[in-house]
């Protein structure tokens, strides 16, 4: 018998006596909050790489620097071991520990400048340079003094 | 009132020798100088003068007045006058040697808080901020110290106490520290009058502090003439009107007339202010059982200085700061002072040392004639 098949499927009348009866153990079911539909971003349409940029060479970085650096680094590490090959090989070498002796205070030198005054001195052409100057050529002064300073109680 | 009368000084000559002099500031590094406000100009016309000669604080008084023209000498010779009358009466007030001068009734005041009036007031403040600007040495609290060198009986040293530190760090020269002194202050009150607090047992002496003060403030008496100088017993304020110019000797304690060397303080197109003061312990000097004594004490010790400085003389914007520098230096010692005096805000300073050296500080050079 041929097997037919219904081109228009029609909904299936349900029997009295089979219509779904709410039970304690089958509550009905409950309305589940079913979140609003979010539009889902778009993906990005794949796009077909344009020809002409597959044609270039990838940009890579520069080397020169990291080739001085490295270069650097070299010159530094073969320096330090000729350095402490050298020391080694001097007899005697006491490699530098860290010392708790304080350093003794530097002498501080106070130059004290000044100069050697005559009766009528007078007065250099340049600031003095050197530590002592001697000032001589008394000058001949027409002039005579009105005011003298002298220590109190002196008498003029 | 002994007026000698008016006495008219001829042009005083710089001489083609002397540089120019320094402006504010030294050009060594040496510290700005109050006072000399731009660079002064060579002296080019004379300036008439007026002067009053008279004796104030147990020396000379000299109130020289110079005008701009022949017939403005009249009232120079006024306000000299009246500027010699009030210097008696401000020396009367600061006095030791009179018991009913205002510092001696301080000083004899059993309380501790003693009113003072204006003069001894402003006085006692300068006194305060001598001491801070010398590290201590300057000093008007010795007053007891200077009673007992000038008594015959033996000197005994006073117990020390630690040493206050130093607010301006000169203290590469000045090593020793003075002692702790009894601590006084002054609380402002009504009219320039002050209430006076101290420690029981201080008294002040402001014989190293007056007479530079007193001239600074006579000269500013003399304002409305184009320059004045006040001479108060060798401690000399000055004021130089543009084109003019004042000449100060340094005596030379050795010999009577002599002088160690010249000054030559021209004026300013803004004006010229100077401080001229000497001081050294070969005139207040005498022989006790115990040795020679003089009358500047080290407050470091209690007893007269034991100095290689005969005599110091300070050139600096202010009578009051050169003669507070110039007690510092005697103090000191030759060595100490060139080395403070370099750095301090003085113009220039010559210093007569014991072995007959006369030294200067180098910056003093510009100002000699």
């Amino acid at each position: 018998m041929p097997i037919r098949t219904d081109p228009a499927p029609r909904a299936i009348p349900i029997a009295p006596g089979h219509a779904p009866v709410p039970s304690a153990e089958f509550p009905p079911a409950r309305p589940i909050a079913v979140p609003s539909p979010v539009p889902a971003p778009a993906r990005p349409m794949p796009t077909r790489p344009d020809p002409t940029e597959a044609r270039l060479a990838p940009r890579r970085p520069d080397p020169t620097s990291a080739r001085l650096a490295v270069a650097a680094g070299g010159i530094a590490t073969i320096s330090a071991l000729l350095a402490a090959i050298g020391s080694a090989a001097v007899p005697g070498a006491v490699a530098a520990a860290p010392t708790t002796v304080p350093a003794a205070p530097l002498p501080v030198q106070t130059i004290v400048k000044y100069v050697y005054v005559q009766p009528g001195a007078a007065a250099p052409v340049a600031p003095p340079a050197a530590v002592a100057t001697v000032v001589a050529t008394p000058a001949p002064r027409p002039v005579p003094v009105v005011v003298v300073t002298r220590q109190s109680g002196a008498k003029p | 009132m002994d007026t000698t009368g008016v006495t008219v000084v001829p042009v005083v000559s710089a001489g083609p020798s002397v540089t120019a002099p320094p402006g504010v500031t030294d050009a060594r590094g040496g510290a700005g100088v109050p006072g000399v406000t731009d660079t002064p100009t060579a002296p080019t016309t004379p300036f008439p003068r007026a002067m009053n000669r008279s004796r104030a604080m147990g020396g000379g008084l000299g109130i020289h007045v110079a005008v701009a023209r022949d017939a403005d000498i009249p009232a120079a010779e006024v306000d000299a006058a009246r500027v010699a009358a009030r210097v008696r009466a401000w020396a009367a007030r600061l006095t030791r040697h009179d018991p009913s001068s205002d510092l001696m009734r301080a000083n004899a005041d059993p309380h501790g808080a003693v009113p003072v009036r204006p003069t001894l007031a402003t006085a006692l403040r300068w006194a305060a901020d001598a001491s801070e600007m010398s590290g201590g040495i300057v000093d008007a609290t010795m007053l007891r110290e200077r009673l007992a060198a000038e008594a015959p009986a033996p000197l005994v040293p006073p117990t020390f106490a630690p040493p206050p530190a130093d607010p301006r760090g000169w203290s590469s020269a000045l090593s020793s520290r003075p002692r702790s002194r009894p601590t006084w202050r002054l609380e402002p009150s009504r009219h320039r009058s002050a209430i006076l607090h101290r420690d029981p047992g201080t008294a002040f002496d402001l014989d190293g502090v007056a007479k530079g003060w007193i001239a600074d403030r006579a000269l500013a008496l003399l304002d409305r003439h184009a320059g004045a100088l006040v001479d108060a017993d060798g401690d000399i304020a000055i004021r130089t009107a543009q084109g003019d110019s004042w000449e100060v000797s340094v005596a030379d304690p050795r010999t009577p007339g002599a002088e160690l060397a010249v000054f030559v303080l021209p004026g300013a197109r803004l004006g010229a202010r100077y401080g001229v003061a000497t001081s050294g312990i070969s005139i207040h000097r005498w022989t006790a059982p115990d040795g020679e004594r003089h009358h500047l004490i080290d407050p470091r010790t209690g007893l007269p200085a034991a100095t290689d400085i005969v005599q110091a003389t300070v050139l600096a914007g202010s009578a009051s700061a050169a003669e507070a520098w110039a007690k510092t230096a005697v103090v000191l010692g030759l060595v100490a002072a060139l080395d403070v005096l370099d750095r301090a805000p003085v113009l220039g300073a010559i210093l007569l040392a014991s072995d007959g050296r006369v030294l200067a500080v180098p910056r003093t050079t510009r100002w000699l004639a």
